[in-house]
Order: structure tokens, then C-alpha cells, then sequence
């Protein structure tokens, strides 16, 4: 990271990536892989805030078969 | 007639390998620009690792990183087409398909969680939730913080409707807050170690929507239907080998900051 943006201090970029780990990591799952009931839960989170014009269903929001399991 | 045939070999074996480079340099590569969600910062540092270690070529792509100016930015871009794949927060992406129609879907979650939080100066008073009603917060114009805001502020128990947002550029927001311009900043927890380096002496307080037991998605990888539809395969190998640059960089934090 640091030697294509010298700008990025090195220790700062280590504790942005350990910090993306804790974010990405999830017991039992693959990395990356998406849980469709998770995308559904987020569109239900939004949905409580938020009006939307048009309804929003999970396969309009996630396309599955991009990570491998 | 035995040193004809050692010379035959051998210039068959360089016409070989003279063959293989020029195939190598020949092979195209796909082209693939992908936008961040907010500029460039270590949080982005898996992208770098899959660029520098190869993991993009090997999988027959010459990716291009491009910053973006927030999460609905850069799913903006995305639909339009002037970047193939996007990063950017789930959450902003169902506003902007149900409000927008916008046709972006999300094909690999990086956020498993969710990353937003705001940041406050401790000597600023700010130590609980509801003192953030009538505080500022700098964040930039269609940040993921601000959409999902009112999701947080709704689970922690104060009114959202009582915070002041201060439009700011994402690369100020450190100074901002490190110069005691502002109080408060909306920053991803992922941002956290470079607010602490710049606003030191002074101590910050988080308020991290995860802490508020919200749960939804975060960041994650994003394409348009057209993009899903015909290069598939493109999409596919390119998150193959970001994923790829994640484990490496999960596994050696330290050394994959500075390659």
C-alpha cells in the first residue's frame, strides 16, 4: 500500500487491515461469500429509516455465484 | 551428426521459449478500474497486496484503482459505467436501487458488519450517544455514515434529526477533527488508527453503530446488472484474486502495509 501511496503511513495501513479483518471475518463462512439473509436484513434495516420509491428485494441488490465456497 | 543434433535442440529450445515470452507478452489482459469507497487509504491495502503480489495478472486482469468520493459515489460510477466494479456500503446500494434505480447488485461482502461510527473529541464532552444531539459531525456529502446514521441514532436512542452534518472532503476530516474545527467526525471503525495518530494528545471517544447491536452489511464488492450479465467471468476472477489479496494481507498485516 505504502509504495504505491508513500503518502499512507505503514503502521496506520497495518491497523486499517487488522481492522478489516475483524470486519470481514466472519466463524464458519468464507471470506467474501454473502449470506442472502444478511442482504435481506440490510434491506430491512434501510427500510426502517428510509422510504423507498420502489420495493427492494434481495435478488435485486445481490448477484450469488461470484465467491467460491 | 551428434553435435548437429545438440545444435538442433538447443535452437529448438530457444525458439520455444522465445515462443512462450512472446505468447506471455501477447496474452490480454482484461481490463478492470475499480473505485474505492472513499480515496485511498489502509483500509484499501488488500487491493494494493493482489496488484503487487500478481494475483490480478495471474488471473488475466490489469486492474486499475480509482478513489472515489463515498459509498453513493461510487456506486454512481459504477452505473455509469465508468468503473467496472465498485466499492461500497450495502446499505447505499438498496437506496440507490429503490430510489434511483440504479442498476448495481453486490457479488462479495468485505464489511461482514457494519463499519460506521463517529468519532468525537473526548474534551469535546461528547461520552454517550444522546450527546450527539446538537453536535456537529463532519462527514462528506453521500457517505455511507450519513445514510445509516438514522439506523444508529434509532437503536441508541436519540433523535438523528438533532445532529448538524458539516460537509467535508473524507482526506480532511482528520485535521478537521485533530485541529478542533469540528467535534465530531463520521468515520469507519476501519479509519480509526489514522484519526487516533492525527488527533493525538487529544483522546476520542467512539460510537461505533455496531456497539448499538445494529446489524447489516457493510461494504462489499459491487457491479452493474449489464456487467454481471456479460462479463461474468471477469467479475468472477477478479474477486477470486481480491480475496486472494485479503487472506495474504489478513495474515501478514504488517508486511502488506508497505509492499
Amino acid at each position: 500500500m505504502n509504495k504505491y501511496h508513500p503518502a499512507i503511513d505503514v503502521a496506520v495501513a497495518e491497523g486499517e487491515t487488522k481492522a478489516v479483518a475483524e470486519l470481514a471475518q466472519v466463524k464458519g463462512r468464507e471470506l467474501g461469500l454473502v449470506d442472502p439473509a444478511r442482504v435481506e436484513e440490510t434491506i430491512n434495516v434501510v427500510k426502517s429509516v428510509f422510504k423507498l420509491k420502489t420495493p427492494v428485494a434481495v435478488d435485486d441488490v445481490y448477484a450469488p455465484g461470484f465467491v467460491s465456497k | 551428426m551428434h553435435r548437429l543434433d545438440k545444435h538442433t535442440i538447443v535452437c529448438r529450445a530457444v525458439a520455444l521459449v522465445a515462443l512462450l515470452l512472446i505468447s506471455e507478452r501477447a496474452r490480454a489482459l482484461d481490463n478492470v478500474t475499480l473505485i474505492t469507497d472513499f480515496g485511498y487509504n489502509g483500509r484499501h491495502a488488500y487491493f494494493f497486496v493482489a496488484i503487487e503480489k500478481g494475483y490480478y495478472s495471474d488471473a488475466d486482469l490489469d486492474v486499475k484503482v480509482v478513489r472515489g468520493q463515498g459509498s453513493v459515489d461510487a456506486i454512481r460510477q459504477v452505473g455509469a459505467n465508468n468503473a467496472i466494479v465498485g466499492f461500497a456500503d450495502a446499505g447505499s446500494l438498496v437506496l440507490a436501487r429503490g430510489n434511483d434505480h440504479i442498476p448495481v447488485k453486490l457479488v462479495s461482502i468485505v464489511y461482514a458488519k457494519p463499519p460506521q461510527a463517529v468519532f468525537c473529541r473526548e474534551d469535546s464532552g461528547i461520552r454517550q450517544p444522546k450527546d450527539l444531539e446538537g453536535a456537529s459531525i463532519a462527514n462528506p456529502a453521500g457517505g455511507a455514515t450519513v445514510d445509516m446514521f438514522p439506523v444508529y441514532a434509532k437503536a441508541a436512542g436519540f433523535d438523528a434529526s438533532k445532529v448538524k452534518w458539516i460537509v467535508a472532503g473524507s482526506d480532511s476530516l482528520p485535521g478537521l477533527l485533530a485541529g478542533n474545527r469540528v467535534p465530531c467526525v463520521g468515520q469507519f471503525t476501519v479509519g480509526e488508527p489514522l484519526l487516533r495518530m492525527q488527533a493525538a494528545p487529544a483522546k476520542l471517544v467512539r460510537f461505533a453503530f455496531a456497539d448499538a447491536d445494529v446489524s447489516f452489511y457493510g461494504n462489499g464488492l459491487i457491479a452493474t446488472d449489464s456487467t454481471i450479465a456479460t462479463k461474468a467471468d471477469i467479475v468472477r476472477r477478479f474477486v477470486a484474486a481480491t480475496i486472494r489479496g485479503m487472506k495474504d494481507a489478513f495474515a501478514r498485516p504488517d508486511e502488506r502495509a508497505g509492499s
